[in-house]
């Protein structure tokens, strides 16, 4: 089921009424919750349902011996644990990459057909909440999170706002709210309709819109375009994805609020970054952080020497390249991230020792680092996009072509991707006022305000709704 | 863009902390149902302005229960809101858009085939409608090509193959036709197979007199086209453009009217060639003399039947001109697949039929190394190819490229190409 179609829109409806009604029965809401999150789930692929079910007992059973185990049987349930979920992962996402690129490096010494390729159907949202349980299992091993009842954890890893595609929200932010019971008197309905609409409008108008006006274009057959052309077009993805990405969590974000949760955030202006370290701050802040307390951290972080650091944060961004899925682009995207990462600490900590200033005025030095940072970020789309290595190496070759102009850099494509990049320059309190006027609106005009919204998103979307980019992921 | 409030850091925060609702949503907070009422009333505003687009998306659904329940709910509810005008606003900005706008009561189901044996070659958008597109025979009449180029085929009558999917006499080059893969090396056993193939004449494209090439279809081309366009160009005397309409086919004129289309870009861009690729989306029920015909039943066949013969003629009413029309390739679902080749059938049958019409049957040459679907299919090195998206239904950009090779090569069957090429 997609939030911006009208199946969810009655699908919610029915689902907000139920919650607040039930919200006082516990024993009533949380099945009730469960059965909603399962029918939203469902709506795409009812095999998937089972394992989903699945993930939430491998996960349950393991964390519950963990709790009542010793201190060793507690570690060997926790990595049990997280071993069935890696397992799970690895079968329905990297499998069949492993086994082509093994079957073609073995063709090539005479052997054939060593491995078989699986060509599982990747469940939706695997990712997210195969993270979900993990962060569960280690913080029940770390004694960070209580153990939660069964119910209680399958209502979490299945809430279907951010069941498909994030925010990556930990047990021991959601277990409080599963337990608490929120005033039906004071809903933040202000907020939570602002952040449906800014989310509806950055996906349905804004991603689609750059997406057909010139990124699939261009990506598809950067040959046939000219390299200004191809230039707008990595910058319009750059817009398109974190438009994408983050209107899906604006609108998840918001539902949750809507039945008495709050989610954490998952971007902060990713695109004023002056550093890529400040850059993964900002952009999808719950897989950042993720990464960084049970990766980055596990393996000794910054606390064991320089070498020690550059080799974590080269193998965190690497498999955090490959969380997003099985493809060498992938592994480049999160290499190059890696590397300038690595790099900006480098001259970082170089310049601390030396003790030497500033080269630039920090204006000019503050464009130039925005400059680099940004355009790092681009190059790292490139591969990120773009279908295959050879598809990523043809668009970055086509950038230096003047010829071709494939007219798709109109005034419109360039107003929109410069108009919303400079948009996160912006002074972050325009959402609160907004908030705050709708506020104090009478609920009628607030529905007028919600409706009219509604339509002109509509009218300005193109006709159908493309699903979210991270629903692959 | 982006929501203001900000988490506690989870790094410093106890246990079981994190973030929730707290007293500025108390402050900022209203009743539940109040959130309701307001919520409920937006959505039903946004319904009532939509409602003509809702009801248009509604009649565009499969012919079948679930169309006739939505139409059935979105009829009275955009009949309301146009008796009262709720609809206008929404109207107008499209029309301030330039968009088309279409009265979901003037929407056709019936696919009309006429048998106005009028010249369709230089027609303009204005003089044809979907409605008076006419049955162009091959005996027809038509203009002569423009631009003094010599035809791509000679006229000349071929023999049906047997099953519409390989040829028989002619030139026979299904007989000829390399393996699948070409350049790319397809490692397959089966063959692609090529049926009724025109007379070839001689003619050399040259970089000044190119061989203007079009391909045209629903999604399969938004993933091929490209790599062909690129391909052909490569040749340097073939000049290709390419156009798509995702969830698009002959089934439904009233989501988008590829014949209309035609009689459109056809006569104004002239080409030599033109590639066709439908079928996807046609596995559905049709409206026959107002009747529901289900899928591959005896008038649903005899229909869509007419409508593909109707598309072939429509592009070969030119008789310096051919038609490549690419079956669909085997698909990962088997109940999908089996429909494919249903539709499969019905072109080459058609295609049999006509003389400028080419037929590629594709389903060989993405067959994977167990003899059914799979996205991964050797190449001519033995090396696993990634030839299919995760849809199971699509192409990559390697399997597009493997067509558009097999498709040159046909191409190449009829013209030579190699002038081009630098020495």
């Amino acid at each position: 089921m997609l939030f911006p179609t009208f199946v969810f829109g009655v699908f919610f409806v029915v689902v907000f009424v139920v919650n607040w009604l039930t919200r006082p029965h516990p024993a009533l809401w949380k099945p009730l919750m469960l059965a909603a999150s399962i029918v939203f789930y469902g709506w795409w692929s009812w095999r998937f349902v089972f394992l989903l079910l699945t993930t939430i007992v491998i996960n349950w059973v393991a964390g519950h011996f963990a709790v009542n185990s010793t201190a060793v049987g507690k570690r060997w349930w926790v990595g049990l644990g997280v071993t069935a979920n890696l397992v799970i992962l690895g079968v329905f996402k990297y499998w069949d990459f492993f086994a082509v690129e093994m079957s073609n490096l073995l063709e090539r010494f005479g052997i054939t057909g060593a491995l078989p390729v699986l060509e599982y159907t990747l469940p939706v949202g695997i990712s997210f909440y195969t993270f979900q349980a993990m962060s569960y299992i280690i913080d029940i091993g770390r004694g960070n999170v209580r153990e939660m009842t069964p119910l209680d954890f399958a209502v979490y890893l299945s809430f279907f706002p951010q069941l498909v595609a994030g925010p990556i929200v930990r047990a021991s932010e959601m277990a409080p709210q599963l337990v608490a019971r929120p005033d039906p008197r004071y809903v933040p309905a202000a907020e939570a309709f602002g952040l449906i609409l800014n989310g509806l409008f950055k996906k349905v108008v804004i991603s689609s819109f750059l997406a057909s006006a010139i990124v699939d274009g261009v990506f598809a057959d950067p040959g046939a375009h000219s390299g200004p052309e191809v230039v707008l077009g990595v910058y319009a993805y750059a817009v398109q994805i974190y438009a994408d990405f983050s209107g899906y969590t604006d609108i998840a974000i918001g539902v949750a609020l809507l039945l008495g949760f709050r989610f954490p955030q998952n971007f902060n202006n990713p695109y004023r970054a002056l550093t890529l370290q400040d850059f993964w701050r900002r952009w999808h802040m719950t897989l950042s952080r993720w990464l960084r307390d049970y990766l980055y951290v596990p393996l000794g972080g910054n606390r064991k020497g320089r070498a020690t650091t550059y080799r974590n944060l080269m193998i965190v961004m690497l498999l955090g390249g490959l969380w997003h899925g099985s493809t060498w682009n992938f592994v480049i995207w999160g290499g190059i991230h890696g590397v300038v990462l690595a790099a900006e600490r480098l001259v970082r900590e170089q310049r601390e020792r030396s003790g030497a200033g500033p080269v630039l005025s920090p204006a000019i030095g503050e464009v130039v680092r925005w400059l680099v940072t940004f355009h790092v970020v681009c190059l790292a789309w490139v591969f990120f996009r773009s279908e295959s290595l050879p598809a990523a190496v043809e668009m970055l070759g086509a950038v230096a072509s003047f010829d071709n102009y494939a007219g798709t850099a109109t005034p419109l494509v360039i107003a929109v991707t410069f108009g919303a990049l400079a948009f996160q320059f912006m002074p972050t309190d325009w959402f609160d006022q907004l908030r705050d006027g709708f506020a104090s609106l009478g609920w009628v005009t607030q529905g007028a305000v919600v409706g009219i919204s509604l339509v002109a998103i509509d009218v300005l979307g193109p006709t159908g709704v493309a699903p979210f980019i991270y629903f692959q992921f | 863009m982006t929501a203001s409030h900000v988490p506690p850091d989870p790094s410093t925060a106890p246990a079981g902390s994190g973030p929730r609702l707290d007293a500025t949503d108390r402050r900022n907070g209203v009743a539940a149902g109040r959130v309701l009422l307001a919520g409920a009333l937006g959505l039903v505003l946004a319904i009532v302005g939509n409602s003509q687009q809702l009801l248009r998306e509604a009649q565009q659904k499969p012919f079948g229960w679930e169309r006739d329940a939505s139409v059935a709910v979105w009829e009275p509810i955009e009949g309301a809101s146009s008796a009262v005008g709720l609809h206008l606003p929404r109207l107008w900005v499209d029309e301030a858009f330039g968009r088309s706008v279409v009265d979901p009561g003037a929407t056709s189901d019936e696919f009309v085939v006429a048998a106005e044996p009028d010249s369709t070659a230089g027609a303009t958008p204005t003089e044809l409608t979907s409605s008076e597109l006419v049955v162009a025979t091959p005996g027809i009449e038509a203009d002569t090509q423009p631009g003094g180029t010599a035809p791509l085929v000679a006229p000349g009558t071929q023999p049906a193959p047997d099953d519409g999917a390989s040829s028989e006499g002619g030139t026979a080059r299904g007989d000829e036709q390399p393996v699948a893969g070409a350049s790319d090396g397809a490692d397959n056993t089966g063959e692609t197979l090529i049926s009724a193939p025109p007379t070839t004449v001689a003619w050399f494209p040259t970089p000044e007199d190119p061989l203007r090439l079009h391909i045209m279809g629903d999604s399969m081309v938004q993933f091929f086209g490209h790599v062909m366009v690129g391909l052909a160009d490569d040749t340097g005397v073939i000049e290709a453009s390419s156009e798509h309409q995702l969830s698009s086919g002959l089934s439904r004129p009233d989501f988008y009217d590829w014949p209309a289309r035609i009689v459109e870009v056809i006569p104004n861009t002239d080409p030599d060639a033109v590639v066709m690729m439908y079928g996807g989306n046609d596995a559905q029920a049709l409206v026959v003399d107002g009747q529901i015909a289900r899928p591959f039943s005896e008038d649903w066949v005899r229909e869509y039947s007419a409508r593909v013969g109707h598309v072939m003629d429509l592009v070969t009413t030119d008789p310096d001109r051919v038609l490549i029309w690419v079956g669909q390739p085997i698909m990962e679902s088997p109940d999908y697949d089996e429909r494919m080749q249903q539709v499969n059938k019905v072109f080459a049958a058609e295609a049999a039929k006509r003389d400028r019409v080419i037929y590629v049957d594709t389903r060989d040459l993405f067959r994977g190394p167990n003899g059914g679907f799979s996205r991964y299919v050797a190449d001519a090195d033995g090396q696993l190819a990634d030839v299919r998206l995760t849809d199971g239904v699509h192409l990559s950009t390697v399997g597009g490229r493997w067509l558009s090779q097999v498709l040159l090569d046909e191409l190449s069957g009829l013209v030579d190409l190699t002038s081009g090429a630098p020495s």
